[in-house]
Parts: C-alpha cells; structure tokens; sequence
C-alpha cells in the first residue's frame, strides 16, 4: 500500500491530552476527599465518612480539627 | 462513591496482592490522588520526593527507579509551537531524502562493491533536518555549535550540502570514488575532506566519547579565558545499537558530573542494529533512559507522533499507555514491516484498545507515526534542550529503520546493507514523496535540486544565513603563533654534567615547564594526565599551573601547606583525567583540534603510561590522525626492559610499532636530553608556526643516567629529526661495525662498543637513531621517487646516506620488538654488510634492567656476540672469536627463545 508520506507538515491541532488530575479521578475512581493517611486513619477509627465534610485547609484540605469538629458537631446534635 | 474496576487496580498498584494492609494502603493511595486532583501533579511529586527522603534518612534502603511511562516526555499540549514552514521543509527533506538514496544506488550501478547505506540516514533524515534548519549555528569559523553526525548517515548530509551550492553533482558521483580527486568520503573523515567535515565519528563510539569531551573542553575553554564559548553546543548523534559500545556510554557519567549544559546527546532509536534487533526482548529507550538519568543527565524521550495524540486524548485509564509499555521492541519493529490491518490487531488487542480505533480505518492506523518523524515533536525536544541548565541531555528519538523504503526495505533486517532497490520500490518511493521524476526518468536516477529562484532553495538559504552558514565546513589554519628557538632549550642541549644522572622523562618535563613560562605558547599548553603524574615526577605542576575543575577546590586538600599541594581550580591548566585513557585521549583530541573548531592555537601534551597508550586507545589515536590533530602525546615508562619492575601487562616494546602506522604521527624514541629539545622544538615548528598537521609522539624513560652536552656538528639537529646522527666515530681500524640503537639501550650500545674495542680489538661507530619510523619513512619516499624516476640521479635514504662511508656490519638494539628496528634494513647499503637486528619480543616480566636486558637478549654483551658474529658471517673473523664471546660473557647457547617463556 503505497500511500503519501505521512510526516506532519502542519502543526498539529493539540488535543487535550487527559491531566494526571483526570487520569487519577478516572483510573482510582475519583474525586476522593482531599486529606492525608493520618486524617484518614483517624477518620476510620472514629467511623466518620470523610466524603460528608468539609475542610478547613488549604486547597480545602481535611484537617484533623475538621474531623473533631465534625464529630463534636454529630455528638451535640444527638443529644 | 463510583466503584473502582480490578482492571485499573492491577494498572497502577501491581503489587496488591502481597500487600499486608489494603486499607492502609488505600489511604495513602487515596490521599495522594486527592492531592493530585485539587492541588496538582508538581505537590503530589514534592509529597513523594519528601516520602523517599524520609525514607532514605530513616535507613529504608529504597532502590530508584529511574524509567518513566513508555511515552513522549513533552506531552502534547505542553508543546511549543514550531517554527517555521514545515510544508515547504518536508518538500526539501523529500528532495535530500531522494538524493541521500540516489547517490548510494548510483555508486552501486555496476558491480562496483562500492557500498553505501541507505537505510540509516532515511531513519535519521528528520532528525538532522530539523537541527540544519532551526538549530545549528555554523561552526566555519570557530564560533558555533560542534556537530557530530552518525558516520554511515553521511549521504545525507552530502544531499543537502550539493542542493545548497556546496557539492556538485560530479562529486556527488564520486561518493566512495576519492581517489581520483574530487571525490566524496564513504563516513565523516577530515583527512580526505578537510574543508567540510569536522569530526571522524564512523568508528562507533568515537563520536559519543568525542563529543562528551569535547563539550567539557568548551567550558574548559572558558574558565581559561581563551575563547568565549557561552552558549554553543556540542550535538552527537549516535545510533541505538552503537550505545553498546563502551566507549559510547563510558564517559556519560563524566558529563552528568560536570554538568555538561552544552551537550546534547540524539539517539536515533530505529531499533535495529546491523544483523537485527537492538534489544528484541526489551527496550532500547527504557534502558538508555534509566542509564542516563541515572548519570545526571536530562533525558527527553521522543517516542510518539502527533497521530497519537488523539489517542492519547481518549486514553483516560491508561491503557494505551500500558500497552505500549509491555510491547517489546522486536514486536514494534516486526510491526512496522507489516501494514494497518497487522497493527490493529496485534497492538490494539483488547476491547478497550480496540474501541479507541473503532472508527479508524486501517491506513489512519498505518499514519500513526513515531516520535523521530514528526518535525514539530523534534523542535519541542531540540528547543527544550537546547534551554535547559545544569546538565546535559539525551534526546532519545524513536525510528523507523529504512523509513520510506517501503516493503523492500522498511524495519527489515536486511535493510542496513541494502544498496539496491528495485525500481518498483523507487516507484513507490517516488510517489510517497511526492518527487517531480517521471517514470521514464526512474532508471536513470536523476540528482534532484530545487532552482535557485525557488521558495526552497531560498527557504534553505535563509535558514541557514540566520544560523551564521554552512554546516558542513571546516577551519584549516589559525595565525601561526611565535616559537622559541631551539636556544631556549639551552639547560638541555648542554647535557647534564659528568656524574649528574637523570631521565629523558625529566628531560621532557624540564622542556614543559620552558614552554608554560613561554609568553606566546604557555597559556596554550594543556598538559593532560591519567593519574599517572607523580610516576613522571610532574607533580610540581600541581600547584604551579593547578589542576582544572569547575567547582573549583571546595574542600582542604590533605597536603595543604606543603610546598606542591593538590591544587584544583577553576583557572586550573592541567586537565587530569584520571585512570581514563580513553577519557585523556579524546580530551587531547579536543585540545589538539582547536585550531580549527575555537580558532585557537592550544598545544596539548598528554603524558601516560606508555602501554596504555597507544595499545589501549589506538582507535582513538588513528581518529586523532583523521582529524587533523596536532600536539604531543608522551609515552612514559617505556621500554619493555627499561620498565623493569612491572611486568607484563606494563613493559612496552611495542608501542612504536602502533604509532608507526598513522601517517601524521612523527614518533621519536629519544635517549638524550638534547635530543628530546631537538625534536620538540622542532614539533612546534611544524605543528605551530606552519601549521601542519602532524602530532608527536615520544617515548621518555625512568630510567637515570648522564646526558652529554649535543655533539658539536651543522647536521646533528637535522639528522635528530631525521632519525639517525652519528654520535661518536670509532678510531680507524681493520675491524670495525656500525652500532645503532635508541632510547636507553643506546647506552649498551655504547658500552658494547667499549667491550667490542677493549675484548675483541674492534671499533665501533655509534649511531643514535632516535626514530627507526623517520628513518623507514624516508626510506620508502626515496625509493619510490628512484622507481618513479628510473634513470634519474638516484635521491639517497638518510640511513644509506650516514652507513654508505663506512665500513662493517651494522647491528641494532632497542627495547622495543624487533619489527621496529628491521623497519630500515632495505636501505642499509647493499654492499654485503650484514644488518642484524636486537628487540625484545616477548612477554615482559619483572626483574631488575641488567636481568631483562640479558633475558631479551639486548644487552651490551649481545650487542657484542652479535657484532662479532656478523664479523665472522662475513669472514673478517673466524666464528671461533664469537663461540669466545659466548663463553667469556657466560651466555647459555641453550637459552630458550624469550618468545616462547
Ligand atoms: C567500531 C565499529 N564496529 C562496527 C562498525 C560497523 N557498523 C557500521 S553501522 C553498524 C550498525 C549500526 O547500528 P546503529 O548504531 O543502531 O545505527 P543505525 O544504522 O541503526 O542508525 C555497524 C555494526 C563500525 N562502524 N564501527
Ligand atoms: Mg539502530
């Protein structure tokens, strides 16, 4: 098959190639709450689903005082 | 909360299944998506480089990995746009592609066995096109970019030199045709073509070790203040498979250590080699990446062209990105030789694969290209490295071999040697890229050239004026700098003093310093050493003219405050190398070139171990050669007896027989220190002020004995040169031989010629021959001008000229194998003399001098059977006077052959 030289004489049109952002969101499912493996672990033990908060960080970051503050918010509302 | 797929797991955490904690782990996973995903990629790699260092401090011994995915290192939209006009270069590439190939087909016509490559440069055509048009800055005058090119890939170069002007199209016939004149050299050689080519690189693994070198002499150039050298580069381009040579990769450290900046590195990955594969079961690029970050360097991979990027646009779960990682080389390359339906099957062969190019046709499936044939992925990896600091980079590009060849060649196994197509193929050829030759016009194949008027040739033109000219040119001569006189020398012509004792090597090292202190030449000199400088006894220089290192001297050397310290500095002049032979000589190289590549006159004198000199680098040398290099180079220690501790693998007696074979190498074997004055002062004379392109190469020895002041005579200096002089004349007498001998066997030369008279009643004439090669040489020139010219008043070799008056056998010793000293015996005078020739063939070992020079045979009292014995051949004496030698010296007659122990 012969066909015209294919080396690209016009600059291609970028498409947008997927950021590690979406790959991450895609490939591990997404979109998990922005906090670090000790916030987590903490969160697990006291059986708080860190999707339901808010943070106060940087960047909206899940800190350990959101987690207690969360907690303390649940407990006062049973009561 | 969308469920995570087993698929994805398995992509991006492979060890799951040995993991002791999965929610732990999935913790730390989680927690670094989010990062990626809200605050970005370049805080999720800070958390990760803080992880391993953290890890590294608290002793967790974790190996680095040093390979990234199996895809371009710019992504697609981070891309600059390029330059230029890229319809009109593909049209001029197409026309230098056409030429590349005809002037190989046209070599190769009849059955001429000329040969040629075709299929190298088709792989590598964009690669250097796109270097000629945006990148490349002339180096005609000293001032641009160092190019060295892939040896075989030279068609190319030479295709586009003749559409530019600068070839005609009868040279362009002459490819492989030189020695009518006119012609063109087969690979990169500036000795056949001096004013285009630059830089020898055919011999694989010259070219990258070269040009590491030759990028660090730059900087060295700089911190020197000889030449201003900021931003030029030095760009090498090298094949994949040539990078198994170690010459290719032994040096890349060096360049990452010194953060060669000026450095680029292209590596034409077409994955094949000569006979086949590359790396069949692997991947060549994988492998060189993680060999060369692993060495500082910056690497830019150039796997992919534009066609994939809309596959990769879709990829969001990585799949294409896994496949192309397990694909082996062997598969890609077997792909290539296929077509679009044998592609989509083979490589996309997953359900998600396949759902990428559902809609694709086989042919979109066959233009998806590689990275070393898209012209905009090159300009993004050339610009990127021509901008990046502090190190030096690679730019591995991937290729296919044979590119355009179609079926007859394209990523075969037989393509590298194919200097034939079939016109079918040409056919096809033709019409791929679109050439105006009408198939009528096939056969003949036509030079194409665009007209002068045309937006081609004046795009070409135009491109390469803005980068300051041609390429392919190359500097001849510098002004020629001032030399002292031979009187300079005065402390070594005038000898030593009686009972004052010392070495050659002392002798060559006194002539060094005159010229550091030298007004004209001592800023030129680099001295160059392979760790080898106190076993010269040249570590006085180390404080006086320093040691050159970027960094300057950081620490406390531990001999501070001694009188000669370890200095390093970055205004340092000596460039020590190391144990680094290889390294040392293609610094020398670097050195020995300037004149032409800075238009700097440097002299630079590298001393090493003499039997790792030329035995170990002699490619080296013969490329040293090619190139037009001139300086010294210094054999120490040699002499296989003279060296008398080492043994084997250090006693050289064979190292003139090596330099004697490059045709610009001037080799001397001196003995005394006026000699060594002679013979240097002259090499600056050829070398410096009339700017020839010879190099020296002197062997200097340890070994310490009284120099006398030069004999008083209008021709001694020029029979030094020529390689033989009379040292001293024997009285009259009915007996008498011709004792001739170089480097420190002279001296038993000379003492035989005291036994010869005092034991047997014979004179002796003592002729030093500090070079047996001048001799030989010379020999041959006059003999061929007296067969050239029959009839004629015969011209007369110099060792006929000196032998002729007088009267005996002629006996010779050195301390190198015989073959060095026999190089003369056709023009010793054919009157019936006999020539007997002493050497040290063999094996050396370790012993005391007196003990070597009686195992090989060359000692005074050899020298004296083996006079006598030639006396007695020619009935001037009876044999039974040589059978009275052999007893009163104690020789065994039934000592074994040194050859044979
Ligand atoms: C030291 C040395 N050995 C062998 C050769 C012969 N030779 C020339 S090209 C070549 C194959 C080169 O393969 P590669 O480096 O991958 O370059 P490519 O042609 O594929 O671009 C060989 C073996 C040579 N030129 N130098
Ligand atoms: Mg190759």
């Amino acid at each position: 098959m012969t066909m015209r030289d294919n080396e690209p004489t016009t600059a291609p049109a970028t498409p947008h190639i997927p950021s590690p952002a979406e790959m991450a969101a895609e490939v591990m499912g997404g979109h998990k709450p922005h906090a670090s493996p000790a916030v987590r672990s903490f969160a697990r033990e006291l059986g708080v689903d860190l999707a339901l908060l808010q943070g106060s960080g940087p960047h909206a970051r899940i800190t350990f005082a959101d987690v207690k503050r969360y907690v303390r918010s649940v407990v006062a509302s049973r009561r | 909360m969308s469920a995570t797929s087993p698929q994805s797991d398995t992509a991006l955490i492979p060890a799951i299944a040995t993991d002791a904690d999965p929610e732990e782990t999935r913790e730390w996973l989680d927690a670094l998506e989010a990062v990626i995903e809200k605050v970005g990629p370049e805080r999720a790699h800070y958390l990760i480089e803080q992880l391993i260092q953290m890890g590294h401090r608290t002793g967790i011994n974790i190996p680095y990995s040093a390979t990234t995915e199996y895809i371009n290192t710019i992504p697609a939209d981070q891309q600059p746009k390029a330059p230029g006009n890229y319809e009109i270069e593909h049209r001029i590439r197409s026309y230098v592609r056409w030429n590349a190939i005809a002037m190989v087909l046209r070599a190769n016509k009849d059955d001429s066995g000329l040969g040629g490559h075709i299929a190298s440069f088709a792989s590598a055509a964009t690669l250097f096109d796109v270097g000629f048009n945006h990148f490349w800055r002339s180096n005609a005058e000293g001032n641009g970019d160092m190019v060295y090119i892939q040896g075989h890939s030279a068609p190319g170069v030479y295709a586009r030199a003749f559409m530019l002007g600068g070839l005609t199209e009868q040279q362009m016939d002459n490819f492989r045709r030189e020695v009518d004149g006119n012609g063109l050299s087969s690979y990169p050689h500036p000795w056949l073509m001096p004013d285009f080519w630059q830089f020898p690189t055919v011999s694989m693994g010259l070219g990258p070790i070269q040009a590491i070198y030759q990028a660090r002499f730059m900087k060295y150039m700089q911190d020197r203040e000889l030449k201003n050298t900021e931003g030029r580069k030095v760009w090498c381009f090298c094949g994949d498979g040539e990078m198994d040579e170690p010459e290719s990769m032994g040096a890349i450290g060096m360049a990452g250590r010194e953060k060669l900046d000026n450095l680029i590195f292209v590596i034409n990955c077409n994955l094949q080699r000569l006979d086949g594969p590359v790396r069949g079961n692997g991947k060549i690029i994988q492998e060189l990446e993680s060999d060369f970050r692993g060495s500082g360097w910056n690497v830019i991979k150039v796997v992919w062209g534009s066609y994939w990027d809309q596959l990769f646009a879709k990829d969001k779960q990585g799949h294409l990105r896994q496949r192309m990682m397990e694909y082996l080389d062997g598969d890609y390359q077997t792909l290539r030789a296929r077509d679009g339906a044998y592609l989509r099957e083979h490589f996309f062969n997953t359900p998600e694969l396949q759902a990428m190019v559902a809609d694709w046709s086989d042919e979109d499936i066959w233009r998806l290209n590689r990275g070393g044939h898209d012209p905009h992925k090159l300009f993004a990896a050339y610009s990127a490295a021509t901008h990046h600091k502090g190190q030096p980079t690679v730019i591995l590009a991937k290729t296919i071999k044979g590119y355009g060849m179609g079926g007859s060649g394209e990523a075969q196994n037989i393509t590298h040697q194919q200097k034939k197509m079939d016109t079918a193929s040409l056919k096809s050829f033709i019409e791929r890229f679109d050439l105006p030759i009408a198939d009528a016009d096939i056969e003949s194949l036509p030079y194409l050239k665009f007209a002068e008027d045309s937006p081609e040739f004046k795009y070409m033109m135009e491109r390469r004026q803005s980068l300051g000219g041609f390429v392919a040119k190359r500097k001849r001569r510098v002004d020629p700098l001032p030399v002292p006189a031979l009187a300079a020398f005065d402390a070594l012509l005038k000898g030593g003093g009686a009972g004052r004792e010392f070495s050659t090597t002392m002798a060559f090292v006194r002539a060094l310093m005159l010229l550091l202190r030298d007004e004209a030449l001592g800023k030129r000199m680099v001295p160059i050493v392979v760790d080898e400088s106190r076993t010269f006894g040249m570590e006085g220089l180390f404080r006086t003219i320093g040691i050159w290192n970027q960094e300057g001297q950081k620490y406390t050397p531990v001999d501070a405050g001694e009188y000669s310290f370890y200095k390093e500095s970055k205004n340092g002049q000596i460039l020590q190398e190391g144990i680094n032979e290889a390294g040392a000589m293609a610094d020398w190289i670097a050195a020995a070139t300037a004149y032409s590549t800075h238009g700097v006159q440097m002299l630079p004198v590298y001393v090493f171990y003499s039997m790792f000199g030329m035995q170990r680098t002699m490619d080296l040398v013969w490329a040293a050669g090619d190139q037009r290099s001139r300086g010294f180079l210094i054999g120490g220690t040699s002499g296989r007896t003279t060296l008398n501790g080492e043994g084997l693998q250090h006693e050289d007696g064979h190292s003139h027989v090596l330099s004697a074979t490059v045709p610009n190498c001037i080799s001397y074997d001196p003995t005394f220190a006026y000699e060594v004055a002679v013979i240097v002062q002259d090499g600056l004379r050829r070398m410096v002020a009339e700017q020839q392109d010879v190099f020296y190469y002197l062997t200097v020895l340890n070994e310490n004995y009284e120099h006398p002041p030069m004999p008083e005579g209008n021709d001694v200096a020029a029979d030094i040169l020529k390689g033989m002089y009379s040292f001293r004349k024997g009285s009259e007498g009915k007996l008498k031989v011709q004792l001739l001998g170089s480097g420190a066997i002279f001296c038993e030369a000379m003492a035989a010629a005291e036994l010869l008279k005092n034991d047997w009643g014979v004179e002796a004439d003592l002729w030093s021959c500090p070079s047996f090669t001048e001799l030989a040489r010379d020999g041959h020139e006059t003999e061929r001008q007296n067969r050239l010219h029959p009839g004629a008043t015969p011209h007369v070799a110099h060792v006929t000229k000196c032998l002729a008056p007088t009267q005996g056998p002629v006996i010779a010793a050195t301390d190198y194998v015989r073959l060095f000293a026999d190089q003369i015996r056709p023009y010793i005078p054919h009157d019936g003399r006999r020539y007997v020739v002493l050497g040290t063939d063999g094996f050396g070992r370790s012993d005391t001098r007196e003990k070597l020079r009686h195992f090989f045979e060359v000692d005074r009292y050899w020298i004296t059977l083996a006079a006598l014995n030639a006396l007695a051949d020619g009935g001037e004496i009876p044999h039974s006077t040589a059978a009275a030698a052999i007893t009163k010296y104690g020789l065994d007659p039934n000592k074994p052959n040194p050859t044979t122990v």
